[in-house]
């Protein structure tokens, strides 16, 4: 792997000197504050990070990408990162191309939860709602036609989730090991594959996947005095569907897979409406989405029988002005999880100010994993693009 | 008696030379819609460049850029990417709209933050594109079939012959009621569109400014400038490097592309 990083790196410091490079980026500035005063934990927490984007277009056919992504954290050095979300080279030819090196994929096209996106590591240490990824070195292979495509992967290594080295905000209240433990005796060095396929008809996406690999999401081995990561072999199958009737969107992913349990499902179903022009130019969107997991007490996750609720409201003046509301929950105790509400506006064509709060209530006794602090917080972010 | 029959005999002659046949004021509308359509039509593909600029009611200025590429489709309405520059908190992001004769676009998004492509709902026309005074229908293919038409009169615009066409959005989701389109007599292409919000109030109006001819066949303008009467603001959109016909690929509208242009 690391090997792996210095020769793209290498061969990236010959090209970028004579090509002509195209640099994109984001600085974003974070103030947090938590409402709950704890004895152990402080209330303010600063978080900066960088995330710059340099690509290289070598001739018609080749192109070099370079994400690096760094972050710094007042509260833990856990937390401090520095890495590539994006190292690769890639080569396009008509309807084919292949990337080689670290990469980034989304698959899905639910908004709650994202079920069968599996390629990349969830960067759990960058943000609470799953949204953020760990680079993937890959070999990655398409071919484009009309209405859709068909995608290889081949993954020779695997990357760990990050957790905090101790009990801190917004982790799981326990000490986590950062020694992992594998199904697979090639530990991390297991390749993995995975293949999609997507399609749209008419008014319908539609989508299939496969995945054989390690998983992404570890179980935690109770020891002693700490949980240790227990990542199993992982065969999945995923369907998503996705259709548009005039302001309607349905929206459906669905898993089959197979880890250190026997073989389960679990879906997200929804719809999305979108009431356009109250008020003049404001568009208003209600998302509804259930979510089911039959792994239930088994399974690391937190959406065994969920409902989420959220509101868009997207006002269509020159800052680009959006607000966004959700909330989880739990059908079967009848308690809400999570309250949450983002709002963003443009100060200037490259800098936007961001808040958002947050409010999470899950208590589970036989899970402590899944367990969220009284950790609720508000945040004040500035974000700058170059 | 007699003299007027003869100023009779004269008139109808005048009126069957300028309206060809006798005809409706629905039909010569719809004439005028097909021909200024046939005489833009076999352009095939188009790239070009567009500075956006915002104005409000105190004057301040906002300036968004994009790019546009487009595709003829024989029979339906045309394929268009709109890849975004500014401002910088959308870079990158890219649309991909199929539009369609009748009924809803098709319409993707890929947001390169989450490298997701989006389907999403087209079925807000009327909201405006980028919080400008240009809404989403204004800046789509105009079909023929979008609307039904009637001729109005004939006047003069500028110091140019023009027939005046009402169009009224077949669209039932449609932010307008009527739209009046002053065409060029000459060379059949729109110098001013008026249009009325659905309650029948003047709304906006659209100029047309500097046509070229590119490809020794096709008018298109430098610039476009929109009036909200009801806001007092304007934007105005600027076209730079028009390439006509240069042969763009077919899958590049693909949706699995996206995430290929940059």
């Amino acid at each position: 792997m690391k090997l792996m990083i210095l020769m793209l790196m290498g061969v990236w410091s010959t090209f970028t000197c004579y090509a002509n490079v195209d640099i994109r980026g984001t600085a974003n500035f974070s103030q947090r504050l938590y409402t709950d005063a704890q004895p152990e934990h402080h209330e303010n927490q600063s978080l900066i990070f960088i995330e710059s984007e340099f690509y290289v277009p070598i001739n018609t056919n080749w192109s070099m990408l370079a994400k690096p992504y760094a972050r710094y954290d007042s509260l833990e050095a856990a937390r401090h990162q520095l890495d590539f979300k994006e190292l690769n080279v890639s080569y396009v030819k008509g309807n084919f191309d292949a990337k080689v090196g670290v990469s980034e994929v989304f698959w899905g096209v639910t908004e709650s939860r994202h079920l069968v996106d599996i390629v990349n590591q969830t960067d759990v240490l960058s943000s609470i709602d799953g949204e953020d990824k760990l680079g993937q070195p890959m070999v990655q292979l398409n071919w484009l036609h009309n209405s859709g495509a068909i995608q290889m992967f081949v993954m020779p290594y695997f990357r760990e989730r990050n957790f905090a080295s101790k009990v801190q905000r917004l982790h799981p209240d326990i000490v986590i090991s950062s020694e992992s433990k594998y199904e697979d005796t090639q530990e991390s060095s297991h390749t993995d594959f995975a293949f999609r396929a997507t399609n749209s008809i008419d008014n319908w996406e539609l989508a299939v996947s496969y995945f054989n690999g390690t998983n992404r999401t570890p179980t935690m081995i109770q020891e002693a005095d700490h949980y240790t990561p227990y990542y199993s072999q992982l065969l999945q199958y995923g369907f998503e569907i996705q259709g548009v009737f005039g302001a309607w969107l349905i929206k459906n992913e669905i898993i089959y897979r197979k880890g250190q349990f026997d073989w389960a499902i679990a879906h997200t179903s929804g719809f999305e409406y979108t009431h356009a022009g109250v008020l003049g130019d404001i568009d208003l969107g209600y998302l509804f989405e259930y979510s089911f997991d039959d792994l239930d007490e088994q399974s690391p996750s937190s959406f065994q029988n969920d409902l989420f609720f959220g509101m868009r409201v997207v006002i269509n003046d020159i800052a680009g002005s959006e607000f966004l509301i959700g909330a989880v929950t739990d059908i079967d105790t009848h308690h809400w999880t999570m309250f949450r509400v983002e709002g963003s506006t443009r100060i200037t064509p490259a800098l936007r100010l961001k808040g958002e709060l947050w409010v999470g209530d899950e208590t589970r006794p036989n899970d402590p994993f899944y367990s969220v602090k009284q950790d609720d917080f508000l945040q004040l972010s500035i974000e700058y693009y170059f | 008696m007699r003299n007027l029959t003869k100023q009779l005999a004269v008139t109808s002659l005048l009126l069957s030379s300028t309206l060809t046949f006798a005809q409706t004021d629905e039909e010569k509308g719809q004439r005028l819609a097909q021909l200024a359509d046939k005489i833009n039509s076999g352009w095939v593909d188009q790239t070009v460049d567009i500075t956006m600029t915002l104005q409000n009611k105190a004057g301040e200025k906002n300036i968004r850029k994009v790019r546009n590429e487009a595709l003829e489709v024989e029979g339906d309405g045309d394929k268009s990417i709109v890849v975004f520059d500014t401002p910088y908190d959308v870079k990158g992001t890219v649309m991909l709209s199929f539009s369609h004769k009748v009924g809803d676009d098709d319409q993707w998004l890929y947001l390169p933050a989450l490298k997701r492509v989006k389907r999403i709902s087209s079925s807000n026309k009327s909201g405006p594109f980028m919080g400008s005074d240009f809404a989403y229908e204004d800046m789509s293919s105009q079909e023929v079939e979008k609307y039904t038409y009637r001729f109005i009169r004939e006047d003069k615009f500028k110091g140019q012959a023009v027939n005046v066409v009402e169009r009224i959005p077949v669209y039932d989701n449609s932010g307008y009621s009527k739209q009046l389109v002053w065409l060029d007599e000459k060379r059949t292409i729109p110098l001013q569109i008026e249009y009325f919000d659905r309650k029948g109030s003047a709304l906006k109006t659209q100029h047309f400014k500097g046509y070229k001819l590119h490809n020794q066949r096709f008018w298109r303008v430098d610039d476009l400038t929109m009036i909200n009467h009801q806001k007092g603001t304007q934007t105005t959109i600027s076209f730079e490097n028009y390439s006509i016909n240069q042969g763009v690929r077919l899958t590049n509208f693909a949706q699995a592309n996206l995430s290929r242009i940059r």
